[in-house]
């Protein structure tokens, strides 16, 4: 079992908002739609695939709901400064079907850099979210310069290891997350955050972080962070696809 | 007469420096210069002569008694975090150390910790090669402490076990001032762990006698009232001179700041009880209130050291009379359980941090109203193993014919770590918080607790390093980190 808190809020966050695709919308205009640019916020993309490795992280996370039921999401981002041309804008990531492949991922602790424009595509992601996080990206971008270079801290090139065992059914490998293992790229995410101060994922205690478990902090840990004196969370999100 | 500097534990503005003066006959004159500079420093205790002039034998001029002379003096109007060169000048004597104040703050970036050395039971006589100063020392390359926790046996005053000790309070402020002297001044002893780091102590029973203040079967002396009394008397003069955390009154709680984590430092030892009905004074109790309440109006977590475990059941009648009581056999337990309750009730996850048992073992007590970890509790114990006449030799005779059938005991004189209670303070804490073991350590060992924020939160980093020569176990456990994370207040 995953030691994962359920939040004590009776009520889900007002400021996560589900914001409809339009018609014939694809996920750079959804996403264009919702960019609300601040120097003291970041923004972290969630998307849901339906690629098997999507399908099999998705299973994956259902240990994290207490419903067992799979997730909506199957990876997480962190979303650059936008680009004059939305496309092109950076995230940050550790991506299990990187598009231009591993290549060799310890000197930067597995962290890649791609663009939004990889998951345009709303039949591949039919999922998605932008949330936004009360810390700066130039608190967040030094907290990950840091993280490339201190795999003690995370080994995030040990984590896409384990998580490509996993989803490529090597061999007897087990579902990660209940090894305490967190996906790479929100894992990652929760370590750059928790540097800036900023609790991404307060209903774990450890750092088997993963996309559901930040989903749950934003609908559900609304009020904790208003208890830490932080603001808590907010963002919009639609789902196109369940399991 | 030779001096020897230690830096003590002290608010992250100053410096507070421990002086030790041997083989004097009187208190010398002293000059201090902190980098280089001429300063006149704070005397929290003025250099004097750890035995008192009742304690000199009788019929001998003070001036001809060589002896230990301490005192403790403070620097203030410092930068925390920062390396400071102190020199005391003694006649044509000197001594010279390199400290650092403490940091503010708990670090937040990756790779920065705050490391603190967590040690307790300190047997001269099973470390006559020093190897516990020697491993601790080189643990400054691996991660310097900044700060030492001593938490308790740093001597053990009432060994050998079969020497029959004179009733002379004179002959027994002798005894333990050599007992000191050997561990503070060295050759070796505990010099390189007092070294390591700025350091603050409690006492716990060895510091006085084994079980105190209880009447000990073993120990002849304790056996009457007025025995223990001369003896008490000793013991406390040696604890002030040499260990006593001033400003500190003996007995008083000590507390400070590295935030977010609030220390609160218990002497569970000099105040008990000879019945049983407490462990700690009253003022230690209102103070330990208002730590908490602190604690929690500041969102901080809390950081309770003890000479002995919480996390324990009370001993049984005979094993406490003639062992060593529990913090369970005293009635006031409870109300340091109740108060420490309510840092959980408020959703401020606390660490407690103890020795004495001779074994090391990580617990942790998770709230079942809330699902978080609301207690953890390290154990550090011991340094070096006191002899035990008579069980030693029966277990290392054992462990030889077991070696001859089976893998190889490197500790055959320690004990295997104990379970936890199923509960922690199962009865005033009403099975509200379940434990867990996350790890068992047996042997010789040294603690460095590494502690980082991380979000809200606190990183708990727990390194076992064993003290040992064997290579086949010498190796350091590293458990955690452990994080401790502020729950949902008003969380029913």
């Amino acid at each position: 079992m995953i030691n994962i808190i359920s939040s004590k809020a009776s009520a889900p966050n007002t400021l996560l908002q589900e914001v409809p695709r339009r018609e014939h919308e694809d996920n750079l205009r959804w996403l264009s739609r919702q960019l609300r640019p601040s120097e003291d916020q970041t923004g972290i993309v969630l998307v849901g695939g339906t690629s098997t490795t999507a399908f099999r992280l998705r299973v994956a996370q259902s240990h994290v709901r207490h419903d067992l039921m799979p997730s909506y999401w199957s990876h997480a981002m962190l979303l650059g400064r936008p680009a004059r041309s939305f496309a092109t804008t950076p995230v940050y990531e550790i991506s299990l079907e990187p598009p231009q492949g591993f290549t060799f991922p310890p000197p930067t602790n597995g962290l890649q850099q791609g663009r939004i424009s990889q998951y345009r595509d709303p039949e591949l992601y039919p999922n998605i979210a932008l949330l936004n996080t009360p810390v700066s990206l130039a608190q967040v971008m030094e907290a990950l310069e840091s993280f490339q270079r201190q795999r003690a801290v995370l080994d995030g090139v040990e984590l896409i290891v384990r998580w490509l065992t996993y989803v490529w059914g090597v061999a007897r490998a087990g579902n990660p997350l209940l090894d305490g293992y967190g996906m790479p790229s929100a894992a990652m995410l929760e370590i750059a955050f928790g540097v800036a101060g900023y609790d991404l994922t307060p209903g774990l205690e450890s750092r088997s972080s993963c996309p559901e478990a930040i989903w749950q902090a934003v609908k559900w840990w609304h009020e904790y962070y208003v208890q830490q004196n932080r603001p808590a969370l907010s963002g919009a999100y639609y789902v196109g696809h369940t399991l | 007469m030779d001096l020897i500097l230690y830096a003590r534990a002290a608010p992250n503005d100053r410096l507070r420096a421990w002086l030790g003066v041997f083989a004097a006959t009187a208190a010398p004159a002293l000059s201090w210069r902190l980098n280089g500079a001429l300063v006149v420093p704070t005397a929290l205790r003025p250099v004097a002569s750890v035995r008192p002039d009742a304690m000199l034998p009788p019929g001998m001029a003070a001036e001809d008694v060589p002896r230990a002379f301490t005192g403790v003096y403070e620097f203030s109007g410092l930068q925390p975090d920062t390396l400071y060169t102190l020199a005391v000048q003694a006649g044509n004597q000197s001594a010279t150390m390199e400290t650092r104040t403490l940091p503010s703050a708990v670090p937040t970036e990756f790779d920065r910790w705050l490391n603190v050395l967590l040690v307790s039971c300190f047997h001269q006589v099973e470390d006559r090669q020093g190897l516990a100063g020697i491993i601790v020392s080189q643990l400054q390359a691996v991660a310097k402490p900044h700060l030492t926790l001593l938490v308790g046996d740093q001597v053990y005053l009432d060994l050998p076990t079969l020497q029959d000790f004179p009733d002379d309070v004179v002959w027994l402020a002798s005894k333990f001032e050599q007992d000191y002297t050997l561990n503070w001044r060295g050759p070796l002893g505990y010099t390189g762990v007092l070294a390591a780091a700025p350091s603050l102590s409690i006492p716990d029973d060895h510091e006085y006698w084994n079980n105190f203040p209880h009447a000990s079967p073993f120990i002849g002396n304790s056996l009457t009232p007025a025995g223990r009394d001369r003896w008490r008397q000793a013991a406390q003069a040696m604890y002030a001179g040499f260990q006593l955390p001033y400003p500190a009154q003996l007995g008083e709680p000590v507390r400070f700041e590295i935030a977010p984590l609030s220390f609160f430092v218990a002497d569970t030892r000099s105040n008990r009880d000879p019945d049983r009905r407490f462990i700690m004074s009253d003022d230690a109790h209102h103070r330990m209130e208002q730590w908490v309440s602190d604690t929690i109006a500041q969102k901080q977590f809390g950081v309770f050291i003890s000479g002995q475990s919480l996390f324990t059941k009370a001993s049984g009648k005979i094993a406490g009379a003639v062992g060593d009581y529990a913090l369970p056999n005293y009635d006031d337990y409870g109300r340091i359980l109740l108060r420490l309750q309510r840092l959980a009730d408020a959703g401020r996850p606390a660490l407690c941090l103890t020795g004495d048992v001779h074994w090391g073992r990580v617990v942790t007590a998770t709230d079942i109203r809330t699902g978080r970890t609301a207690f953890a509790e390290i154990i550090s114990s011991p340094v070096s193993l006191v002899t035990t006449i008579g069980l030693d030799q029966v277990k290392e005779a054992g462990a030889i014919l077991s070696d001859l059938f089976g893998p190889r005991n490197p500790w055959p004189r320690h004990s295997d770590p104990e379970d936890p209670p199923a509960f922690l303070a199962s009865e005033p804490l009403q099975g509200r918080f379940p434990c867990a073991t996350l790890h068992r350590h047996k042997g010789n060992q040294a603690v460095l607790l590494g502690f980082r924020q991380h979000g809200s939160g606190i990183e708990v980093r727990i390194t076992y390093w064993p003290i040992t020569r064997d290579a086949t176990v010498a190796r350091p456990s590293v458990i955690g980190p452990i994080t401790l994370v502020g729950a949902q207040e008003n969380a029913a």
